[in-house]
């Protein structure tokens, strides 16, 4: 269902109600940047408590000490339950986990992934992990595939006043219809695509993609700028219908 | 359809649904959900555009990981679990147990007697100056068993148990996906360990400050570990023998198998932990009560992970 026009790996899973949905699968940068972000969280935290234990002698060693036993080993466990997959780390990087069926994942599994992240931290700085995450088709590390999590990228949340909107409120200009049909259905979505995702990009790439195009509508009088672009993409994608 | 005529009539409908999301309990969730998956279906197969199929996709999943969320229980359940999830499991896991246990205590036992009888081999296994700490420790001329403390040297104590101890655990636990070998590598180093000390400390005569000081918390401690590797055991066996499933599959139950094995094995460090620091280092308390209290505590653990949690046939 999603074009594999980049390369991303999609996790693909089905719901009960029949419908196919996929998420884009994380990769190794994006988690290591986010396992750093994670890590200088807790050194921050550390030294905090640190100076600010100092004064309180050994029994504020003591607390020290219980806190850097429970931030070592479940301070992702917490995240990764209660904020749905997302440690701080992930949060500013915008990656969750999910589980084998694409849902926010439960202590359990939580727990065995973090535990088993001592295995992937071996022999030194997530070296069995590194190696894992090249050769899963997932990019799951040890404890992923122990667990059967997945690490995904987390989309912001759209809305309908953003991407599509143009396509109801774009005047309709008469003049473009004869055109359409000189498109293929691929060109057509090719283009309605290139409307949608206009201001994601730079003008010289933008200028760029409308090379491509602009010879097959020049033949019909037509030229595209970018103020007729979003008119033409609604008359484009109003004929887009195969039913 | 044309695609804006689609929007124009659906939007409304769609932004009731967003609307609908942000609220706690709505009773629309469900037919709303079916709603949005028949739209999708749609506009995926009218091959309308992207940035709607997207958008209506992104609904759908939220939707879909709002309803079929599973309920993040288990704080509540942590009655049930002690009552009886995690004895029987330690139970439905018994070949695992024992097999860890023979691996842990066997070795354990053994080098204590070896020990006794010749104390010089221990200096082949610990440095000097480790055994000269030990024996600092528990010399019976000492205010205070175990490591020395002040007054709030306990809460010290505590933290340092409890993240020692359970860290040991937790990678004998993790180390058993090596197809069971760094768990038993874990229980025998550690066994070994322990066992050197407790027949180096009897041999010197210390025995009397030693067991004041160990038998509170041995078994909680002991055991935990044993069960930690029992954990790691039930991970290594999947990869050894996955039965009829593909081996990631078979990995996969097994660690939901051993879950709560290793959750309770967590929970004795912790009391293991707190009567170390709290309780076996009390100097005043007599030695015969402290054997007491201990023997009563592994029985106390025995009885309850033999017996606790086993359904009344009728």
């Amino acid at each position: 269902m999603i074009p594999k026009v980049d390369n991303s790996v999609y996790y693909e899973i089905e719901t009960p109600e029949g419908t196919a949905l996929s998420f884009a699968v994380a990769g190794l940068w994006s988690r290591a940047a986010a396992w750093l972000i994670d890590l200088s969280i807790r050194i921050v935290i550390y030294i905090v408590l640190a100076i600010s234990l100092s004064i309180t002698g050994l029994f504020g060693q003591g607390l020290l000490l219980i806190a850097f036993f429970v931030l070592e080993w479940f301070y992702p466990v917490f995240y990764e339950v209660l904020n749905h997959g997302m440690t701080p780390g992930k949060k500013i990087i915008g990656i969750r986990v999910v589980d084998m069926h694409g849902l926010h994942i439960d202590w359990s599994s939580s727990m065995s992934r973090n535990l088993l992240r001592f295995i992937d931290m071996l022999p030194l700085i997530y070296g069995v992990g590194f190696i894992s995450l090249l050769m899963t088709r997932y990019s799951q590390r040890i404890g992923d595939l122990v667990a059967g999590t997945y690490v995904i990228y987390d989309e912001p949340i759209l809305t309908q006043s953003g991407a599509f909107s143009f396509l109801t409120s774009a005047q309709i200009n008469p003049e473009f219809q004869p055109m359409i049909t000189a498109l293929s259905k691929q060109e057509r979505s090719a283009f309605v695509s290139y409307a949608e995702r206009e201001q994601l990009l730079s003008d010289a790439r933008k200028q760029e993609l409308l090379e491509l195009i602009r010879p097959a509508l020049e033949h019909y009088n037509i030229r595209v700028n970018t103020d007729n672009l979003k008119q033409l993409a609604r008359v484009v994608a109003d004929t887009n219908e195969t039913i | 359809m044309k695609q804006s005529e689609f929007i124009s009539q659906q939007s409304e409908l769609w932004s009731q649904a967003e609307h609908r999301l942000e609220q706690k309990n709505n009773i629309e969730l469900p037919a709303t959900y079916r709603q949005l998956c028949h739209h999708l279906a749609l506009a995926e197969t009218r091959q309308y555009s992207n940035s709607l199929i997207n958008y209506l996709r992104q609904l759908v999943l939220r939707y879909h990981s709002r309803l079929y969320a599973r309920k993040n229980n288990w704080f509540i359940n942590l009655w049930g679990f002690y009552q009886h999830v995690f004895p029987s499991n330690v139970r439905k896991n018994a070949t695992q147990v024992w097999l860890a246990s023979s691996l842990f205590f066997v070795p354990l036992i053994v080098s204590a007697f070896v020990i006794y009888f010749y104390p010089d081999v221990s200096y082949y296994f610990i440095s000097f100056e480790q055994l000269a700490e030990v024996r600092e420790m528990y010399n019976p001329e000492s205010r205070v068993l175990g490591r020395e403390r002040s007054e709030d040297g306990d809460w010290y104590m505590f933290g340092f148990y409890l993240y020692n101890n359970t860290s040991i655990g937790f990678r004998a636990f993790a180390a058993g996906l090596l197809m069971g070998v760094g768990a038993a590598f874990f229980l025998i180093f550690n066994a070994i360990y322990i066992g050197i000390v407790a027949g180096y400390l009897i041999n010197l005569g210390y025995s009397a400050t030693f067991f004041s000081f160990v038998s509170g918390h041995s078994s909680f401690e002991l055991v935990a570990i044993a069960l930690s590797g029992a954990a790691g055991f039930i991970l290594g066996q999947s990869i050894i023998n996955p039965d009829n499933s593909k081996r990631v599959m078979a990995i996969q139950l097994a660690a939901k198998k051993a879950m709560p094995v290793i959750q309770g094995a967590m929970s004795l460090f912790f009391v293991a932990a707190l009567i170390e620091a709290f309780w076996s280092s009390t100097a005043s308390i007599p030695l015969y009560i402290k054997i007491s209290v201990g023997i009563f505590f592994w029985l106390l653990l025995l009885f309850y992970l033999f017996y606790a949690g086993r359904e009344r046939v009728s």
